[in-house]
């Protein structure tokens, strides 16, 4: 029974970071539809951030004050990625819309040149980032059955960034933009809305999302400059197997992953268990190209 | 307050419209008219700049707006209902008419009156989505959309086609309304020639790319339509 609890919130957590990594690409991939390979940069550029804050906190601020340093990370993360975001899309992103095969290289481009930046800056070997202390530990729900504290503190990020997200793209006058450009860029520009303002911004957020995603990350291990391209393919997978375009379905498609692989993999082995959801995923999507939640409509047809 | 002055546009290499010249002035209905293909929905596109001009002139009070992208030229207070009417298929037909007040020069939060007040039926689907919403009914949805900006000048694209009488009559009377008002300027292209003749005050006949015939309304009699729309 235990077993099955614990795995169930291994399942939740590794789902979490899932979402995570993918509500970024939701935006870029899902609603811009950019093949953004870069994305796992953003995410290197999210946790590098959070090394950064943490070196200032270190050397500036006394022991009491340094265990705070990750309420600024967090923000400092987004902010970072989403200027460097901005600058890609004004200087490269903009010319590659409507032309995914074309954007898919430039971005693996780009993605490789922040790499290498990383590299150069802070050196190829991974650096560690020191969780603070509140983190550490965990919540002894059972005897033996730990919870720990950082997996639980990433799940309420995650809402958190969730509800932010659902609040800007479905409440907001910027979100109705944006949902109106991405939908029909020719008739929301009649209407009079900038669409090149909102593509700027749309690609910018999507790429601080990456950032807190990166931030989050440097609390499960340590960090290197190819840290992005572990999870850039886990990140595609949950968006076209959710069905792009729509927020829900990066949810659905996350947690899909996430909990099947948990069980699996406690089932039969690690590796088997990648085999067997990646198998399935692939199976899926011959059955329903679109994902899981597809868009239908009148209009559509 | 605009004016055209020998445009030519066209899509990639092939050329539609070629020295073509029309005038609408303010608060005036202006009509045009034509068989199919002659370039009338082409040149409502490049009015609102949602196609380069090769050459010529779009001059509006005044000023020119060829470079200007199409969200600055509604900001002016150009109104646009397309053919096949560009409704936001995933959004309410709240958030639609809400996105109608974007290019208002006042700032609004809420659906002024006056857009929905003409289509009292949109009131009651406020909250379904817009791609559900039959043809007849998307068609009132985009005409209240333009008309949510109170727009200076209105460029409707065929507005009744493929629609149930009883809408079409609507959609006229709004159109009377418009014109008894006397704010807002049109630019109709429509092929009921009975309608044209009751509410237009000027006409333009185009003809392979090119105006052939324009007069004021009571000028045009039977002879046009042989000539001009008649195969």
């Amino acid at each position: 029974m235990s077993v099955i609890m614990l795995q169930l919130f291994n399942g939740v957590s590794v789902s979490s970071i899932l979402l995570l990594i993918a509500l970024g690409l939701a935006i870029t991939f899902g609603l811009m539809k950019v093949i953004n390979m870069a994305h796992g940069e953003f995410i290197m550029i999210g946790a590098y951030s959070t090394y950064v804050i943490q070196q200032a906190f270190t050397s500036n601020v006394s022991k009491a004050g340094f265990d705070y340093y990750f309420m600024f990370a967090i923000p400092f993360a987004f902010l970072v990625a989403f200027i460097i975001g901005l600058i890609l899309e004004v200087s490269l992103i903009r010319f590659l819309y409507g032309r995914p095969l074309d954007s898919l290289l430039a971005t693996w481009g780009v993605g490789l040149i922040l790499q290498q930046l990383a590299r150069n800056i802070f050196g190829a070997p991974n650096v560690a980032v020191i969780s603070p202390e509140w983190l550490n530990g965990g919540w002894e729900i059972v005897a033996g059955t730990v919870l720990p504290y950082k997996r639980l503190f990433i799940i309420g990020l995650v809402a958190f960034c969730l509800i932010c997200m659902y609040f800007y793209i479905y409440r907001s006058d910027a979100g109705r933009r944006m949902r109106a450009v991405m939908q029909n860029r020719e008739m929301a520009s009649c209407l009079g809305i900038s669409t090149r303002r909102v593509d700027m911004m749309t690609f910018a957020i999507g790429s601080g999302i990456a950032g807190v995603a990166g931030c989050a990350l440097t609390l499960l291990g340590s960090i290197g400059p190819s840290i992005g391209t572990y999870y850039i393919v886990d990140a595609f997978m949950v968006v076209v197997l959710g069905g792009v375009g729509k927020l829900i379905g990066t949810v659905i498609g996350a947690f899909g992953i996430g909990l099947t692989g948990a069980y699996l993999e406690y089932w039969t082995t690690a590796s088997l268990g990648k085999v067997i959801v990646f198998a399935g995923i692939m199976a899926f999507l011959q059955w329903k190209p679109m994902g899981l939640v597809t868009m239908r409509s009148r209009s559509l047809d | 307050m605009l004016s055209i002055q020998q445009l030519e546009t066209g899509y990639g290499e092939s050329v539609i419209l070629r020295n073509i010249s029309i005038r609408v002035q303010a608060g005036q209905v202006v009509c045009l008219m034509g068989r199919n293909g002659v370039g009338k929905t082409t040149l409502l596109k490049s009015i609102m700049g949602l196609l380069k001009v090769k050459s010529g002139t779009i001059t509006y009070n005044g000023s020119d707006m060829k470079k200007l992208p199409p969200y600055a030229r509604a900001k002016l207070g150009i109104g646009y209902v397309p053919q096949g009417r560009e409704i936001f298929g995933q959004l309410t037909v709240e958030e639609n008419l809400l996105l109608g007040i974007e290019a208002s020069r006042q700032s609004r939060i809420t659906v002024p009156k006056e857009a929905i007040e003409k289509f009292p039926v949109l009131k009651t689907m406020y909250a379904r989505r817009g791609g559900d919403l039959s043809g007849g009914q998307q068609q009132q949805l985009a005409f209240a959309r333009a008309l949510a900006s109170r727009p200076d000048l209105l460029l409707l694209d065929e507005p009744t086609e493929g629609i149930q009488p009883s809408i079409v009559q609507d959609i006229q009377d709004v159109i009377r309304g418009i014109k008894t008002q006397g704010r807002t300027a049109i630019l109709l292209v429509e092929q009921s020639i009975a309608f044209v003749k009751s509410v237009a005050d000027y006409y333009y006949i185009i003809e392979k790319g090119t105006v052939v015939a324009e007069g004021d309304i009571a000028s045009f009699d039977d002879s046009h339509v042989r000539n001009h729309l008649v195969f």
